[in-house]
């Protein structure tokens, strides 16, 4: 490791080359000079890397990938509902009744439905209560209270023409840009 | 990718949607492969490792409890995939111990000191990554070419901050006494 004529060395200078330079560093024209030539060095390698990988067909790779998943088969729940039109019994994926709930939310224009997960609350068969937890963004000009209504009604004109349901409990969940969660409320619909 | 189509990627793929998982894959494929190539001398070894990551991602999507964390959680699930790999093979060539790793000093001998970088060249790039000890390697990719945060770097390797910091360094010291 090189020491500098100001006395720090090149690991000085490389343990923080992601932070800005201290007081030190910015008056100090041999360390300033040895962050450039680090950053200089060190972005030459990572452009090279980053531009190209050898032996690498990266479409053809993943299609591969996206074969041998399909072969598992989804990965989601089936449930016993009520059809709401024959009132007869009939099987329903989670998946299925997710689509719908997307589908209602795809034309809003103050939520972003993030993820959405929906389960009986009974143990009878067909169930009949059903709870729903729904993570959402919101636009900034909007507010919880605003909403809530808004996505209640999203969830419940979704799923009625699938299921019978006598009580619809939705967990709204406001999230901020990268998924935390930021606020929650608990909604509720009897039929 | 932006963090927001990532968020409504992850969770249309923890609901159980195919095509939102596809776009993950492909979208997130290229620098999960260069991951693995830290621990394998073969592009083919890490394929292989990557391929099992999305599979066993898939499967097991239902136990990430938060979405914001896909990309160190695949990491992580990644570089277990290709811990156990390279354990079960007695006679790999690269050690991938822990410890050792921890241990092994910045191999400046080893370095390729013929090794002229020629600009456009990537295989000597790529020479000159594959002589760091493993540790610095998966350091230096995850920070310098996937953009991670320290404390990603951290989570998916399972080390603190400050070691990430450390081995970054190292790394990039004699990434620069390679190419100077």
């Amino acid at each position: 490791m090189t020491t500098l004529p100001c006395g720090r060395t090149s690991e000085d200078v490389l343990l923080n080359l992601d932070e800005p330079a201290d007081l030190h560093e910015l008056q100090c024209r041999w360390c300033h000079a040895e962050r450039q030539r680090l950053k200089d060095q060190n972005g030459f390698i990572t452009r090279l890397l980053q531009t190209s990988t050898p032996e690498h067909e990266p479409e053809a790779f993943s299609k591969g990938i996206l074969g041998k998943i399909a072969t598992l088969g989804p990965r989601q729940r089936i449930w016993d509902v009520q059809d709401p039109a024959t009132g007869l019994p009939r099987r329903l994926s989670s998946l299925e009744l997710i689509k719908a709930i997307r589908k209602a939310f795809a034309d809003s224009t103050t939520t972003q439905l993030n993820y959405t997960e929906i389960k009986a609350t009974d143990a009878r068969i067909p169930h009949l209560r059903w709870k729903i937890q729904c993570h959402v963004s919101m636009a900034d000009d909007s507010t919880v209270n605003a909403i809530e209504q808004q996505v209640l009604g999203f969830v419940c004109d979704a799923i009625r023409p699938l299921i019978s349901w006598e009580e619809v409990v939705v967990d709204l969940v406001i999230e901020d840009l990268h998924g935390q969660a930021v606020e929650s409320v608990t909604l509720r619909e009897k039929n | 990718m932006e963090p927001t189509r990532l968020a409504v990627l992850v969770g249309r793929s923890m609901e159980g949607d195919p095509e939102a998982f596809g776009e993950l894959v492909t979208v997130m494929t290229p620098g999960l492969r260069q991951y693995c190539k830290t621990f394998f001398s073969s592009w083919h070894d890490a394929e292989d490792a990557t391929q099992d990551a999305w599979i066993r991602a898939w499967q097991s999507l239902g136990s990430l409890r938060e979405r914001a964390a896909f990309k160190t959680w695949l990491y992580r699930m990644a570089r277990n995939i290709c811990l156990d790999r390279i354990r079960q093979r007695a006679n790999d060539q690269q050690t991938v111990d822990d410890e050792v790793l921890e241990q092994t000093p910045v191999p400046d001998r080893e370095l390729p000191e013929n090794v002229a970088v020629q600009r456009g060249e990537v295989a000597d790039a790529w020479q000159i990554i594959n002589g760091l000890p493993s540790a610095l390697r998966q350091t230096f990719v995850l920070v310098a070419l996937q953009g991670m945060s320290y404390k990603e770097a951290a989570l998916v390797t399972n080390v603190s901050e400050s070691t990430v910091r450390g081995r970054l360094a190292r790394a990039r010291n004699a990434i620069s006494e390679a190419v100077s």
